[in-house]
């Protein structure tokens, strides 16, 4: 196969791997705890959009929450952990309880609200983050070398 | 290097952004709204950074004023952002003044190849916080804010070429090559000047050497497999390949002919690999599912000459998925069924198919081959001679009817009927 064969080539670029362009799978279910309506993971499922100090904006289904309301999220990730380790993948679950402090609406899009946490396991949540800071890391280290 | 990062402050770069226009465009505000407020805290002018929630807003505003710096997101429904980027370019005669950004969630392998491919200075993922939209913006104003002498030459031997003036680019190239310890951007646009004159040898030759220098530079792997793909040169494109993705990322754009170089070179098996790239892309070309489907029945049909029935089983059972959920190719998914004999799986496969389908005359056809590879021969002489009396005539409907018919000891009458319209109608397949 291309990809195997090649592999074998010596001098491997030292900044990323073919294996950091895997994407993470992951699945966010949702709970209103205000209005007990739930929101499930997959197609129209909650999106994470930007990581801020205490929250999280996130993209939501249309009329599935309003301000105020609580917000529980319960996340599952997978991804391939940087080798060479143990375990092929890095597994996490992670609960968030959360209130809702903004909400923006779309014209075009679903409408994405200002989570802000309340409960939340910290390591978990920092472990998901260093997934998507190191995949930053790797796209922008390959856009640098096809640049050069 | 001297390509490398140019260093630059916080001060320089927000001297460079407040002058300069910034679009940011994206269909949810408050992504929009974060990503103009980050933009401002390095430096762009409030009155000079706007917004855009739709593709089309977005292509007036390009089409309208130059932009110097365009965020935008990489999907809109059906349209990429990429093409944006293409509008943006074509108010500038280079990219020195000019940087794009693309915003998406974490990206598949072959979306990041596609960035990869494409022109833009950086991609931002999707969650983002300040702090890797600082990074991405910085190495995105590289050689923006303080180009070194190499970039220069460069992007100015990128105008002299884009004009077709391939001699004052040579030489504009030729000096760059002196600028940089491993100036393979250089070596790559040279080859480039040379592919455009046809000169395929010198071409190859350029990018070689190139690569001499810095032996895992993209773009001169990446166009030593566009040319040996122009000069029908297979096995060399297949070589080209499998330099080009032992570190890259393999492209949507690219998928289409490496699937065909997997063919035409005996490959099959790497099919398979393409087909797991496919799985994740998020809009299916129907032209690169048709390669993908046709490649997969080819790979199939290898791997049950080889002995391999159960890869054979699996390769058809993804490859029926696939004309199932696209409405393509989906007769000739059971025809491989049938010819590496998996005619169970192939029953259960056209079973599963609509009604519509299996009444048109190439599913009706279809049933009778599966009623021939099962051995059904009462039933494929009763259903038969219906499609024939309805005008359903090939020689593969007229051989099957006779085949089996002589297997039901039907009298020699009814065959030689049979026979004689077989002649008439298909004289070279009835010889």
């Amino acid at each position: 196969m291309v990809r195997k064969n090649a592999q074998e080539v010596e001098n491997k670029n030292p900044f990323f791997t073919l294996e950091d362009f895997k994407s993470i799978e992951m699945i966010i279910d949702g709970l209103n705890s205000t209005s007990q309506v739930k929101i499930p993971g997959g197609v129209d499922a909650i999106q994470l959009v930007q990581i801020l100090p205490d929250g999280v904006w996130i993209e939501v289904p249309p009329k599935s929450c309003a301000m105020g309301h609580t917000l529980s999220l319960h996340i599952i990730a997978r991804w391939l952990a940087p080798q060479p380790a143990e375990k092929e993948y890095v597994e996490t679950q992670l609960h968030i309880l959360g209130v809702i402090e903004q909400i923006e609406e779309s014209k075009r899009g679903r409408p994405q609200v200002r989570l802000k946490f309340r409960q939340f396991a910290q390591e978990h949540w920092d472990s998901l983050l260093d997934y998507f800071t190191q995949k930053q890391l790797s796209l922008n280290e390959l856009i640098k070398v096809t640049r050069k | 290097m001297a390509n490398d990062v140019a260093p630059f402050t916080e001060a320089e770069l927000k001297e460079f952004l407040e002058k300069r226009t910034v679009v940011v465009v994206c269909a949810q505000p408050a992504s929009a709204k974060s990503v103009r407020k980050l933009a401002m805290q390095f430096g762009a002018r409030v009155d000079l950074t706007l917004l855009c929630e739709t593709f089309e807003d977005a292509k007036k505003e390009l089409s309208s004023r130059p932009v110097h710096l365009l965020i935008a997101d990489l999907h809109f429904d059906k349209n990429l952002g990429l093409e944006l980027v293409e509008l943006q370019a074509s108010k500038f005669p280079n990219r020195l003044e000019i940087a794009s950004i693309m915003m998406c969630g974490d990206p598949s392998s072959s979306t990041s190849g596609m960035l990869a491919d494409s022109d833009i200075e950086g991609v931002l993922i999707k969650p983002f916080n300040t702090e890797n939209f600082k990074t991405v913006l910085y190495s995105s104003m590289a050689n923006k804010v303080k180009p070194s002498p190499y970039w220069r030459l460069i992007e100015n031997g990128k105008t002299l070429f884009n004009a077709d003036d391939y001699e004052k680019a040579v030489t504009v190239f030729e000096s760059a090559k002196k600028l940089d310890p491993k100036p393979a951007l250089a070596f790559y646009y040279l080859g480039q000047i040379h592919r455009k004159k046809k000169e395929y040898t010198q071409a190859v030759q350029v990018l070689e050497d190139g690569l001499k220098l810095e032996p895992k530079d993209y773009r001169c792997l990446s166009a030593l497999l566009d040319i040996k793909m122009e000069i029908v040169d297979y096995p060399g494109a297949y070589d080209a390949a499998i330099r080009l993705h032992a570190d890259y990322p393999v492209s949507i754009r690219r998928i289409l002919d490496l699937v065909k170089l997997s063919i035409y070179n005996k490959k099959y098996g790497d099919v398979v690999d393409y087909y797991e790239i496919f799985k994740q892309l998020d809009h299916k070309d129907p032209m690169i599912t048709r390669v993908i489907i046709a490649g997969m029945l080819v790979c199939s049909k290898y791997f049950s000459l080889q002995g391999k029935k159960a890869q054979a089983l699996e390769v058809l059972n993804n490859t029926s998925k696939i004309a199932i959920e696209t409405l393509i190719f989906r007769i000739e998914v059971l025809r491989y069924y049938i010819e590496t004999g998996h005619v169970r799986e192939g029953e259960v496969y056209f079973n599963g198919l609509p009604d519509d389908i299996k009444a048109q005359r190439d599913g009706q056809i279809a049933a009778l081959e599966l009623m021939n590879a099962s051995g059904q021969s009462g039933q494929l002489v009763q259903v038969g001679t219906k499609m024939i009396a309805d005008g359903i005539h090939t020689a593969k409907v007229y051989k099957m009817m006779i085949e089996n018919s002589k297997k039901l000891g039907r009298s020699g009458t009814n065959i030689k009927i049979l026979e004689d319209e077989a002649k008439a109608r298909f004289p070279e397949d009835f010889e």
